[in-house]
């Protein structure tokens, strides 16, 4: 498995880009239906510019979930943790329709640059 | 002997076979651009053969980045053109490059979507035709 603080301190160092700031960031998508189990919603999106987010709970989504960003796009077709993916701009999640559970977690390494 | 820089085109074509998943891209330029000053992408082949028409403005988003993912030059619109007075203009760029860099970049197909296309398996239809399209960089060689 991947060390996301070592990744992340290579990623940066090789864009000569010194890091501020860095935690881990839960993310929870919440799928609401309504009375008669149509689905209302099943996403979510937020602003992350002028940062990184690195997913580092790709293992544990949904297969099919899908991840939007300004640099990158991921469909989940498999499970492994030995990826590290990264986004940066306004982020979606979009979890599968085959999802029916009522929630679900992304964890993110969320870097500010200095 | 004096170096000469001229201007080339450079394409870089990928191509997409299934409507959902998203396409990477991920070369390295060739070490003799040095500047980069227009960029277009242009739908190459394959459309043609899902679309009734001959011209649709978005057939997908593509984003770029360039210098080792240290510049995002930001998402350009992909349409389908056949018409005769499609534009074949370049966006305006100036992007000094590193020498041997990465082009970094995805491309997310927006058109033909459906289970009509794509089954619930994953796998293609008959009515689905991989297409390609290409990145045409505009830019000033060294060579």
């Amino acid at each position: 498995m991947i060390n996301v603080e070592d990744y992340v301190e290579r990623q940066m160092q090789r864009r000569e880009t010194e890091i501020a700031y860095a935690r881990i960031l839960p993310v929870v998508v919440r799928r609401i239906t309504d009375s008669t189990g149509k689905v209302l919603n099943n996403s979510m999106e937020f602003d992350a510019y002028n940062q990184y987010w690195y997913l580092v709970n790709a293992y544990e989504l949904p297969i099919g979930t899908r991840i939007t960003s300004d640099t990158n796009v991921l469909l989940l077709e498999a499970h492994t943790n030995d990826t590290m993916e990264e986004f940066w701009g306004k982020i979606t999640i979009q979890l599968p329709d085959s999802f029916t559970g009522s929630l679900c977690q992304a964890l993110f390494y969320q870097v500010i640059p200095k | 002997m004096m170096s000469t820089t001229r201007i080339i085109y450079h394409p870089v074509p990928f191509i997409i076979r299934q409507p959902l998943t998203p396409v990477t891209i991920n070369t390295v330029l060739p070490g003799h651009i040095r500047k980069v000053i227009g960029i277009k992408a242009v739908h190459s082949a394959g459309v043609q053969f899902m679309a009734t028409g001959n011209y649709l403005p978005v057939i997908g988003y593509l984003s770029l980045e360039f210098n080792n993912k240290r510049y995002h030059f930001g998402h350009l619109d992909v349409p389908f053109d056949n018409r005769a007075e499609a534009s074949d203009a370049f966006l305006d760029a100036a992007i000094d490059l590193a020498p041997g860099s990465l082009l970094t970049g995805n491309y997310e197909n927006k058109v033909f979507t459906g289970t009509d296309y794509q089954k619930t398996d994953g796998t293609v239809t008959g009515k689905w035709s991989n297409y390609i399209v290409t990145i045409y960089l505009k830019a000033l060689s060294d060579d």
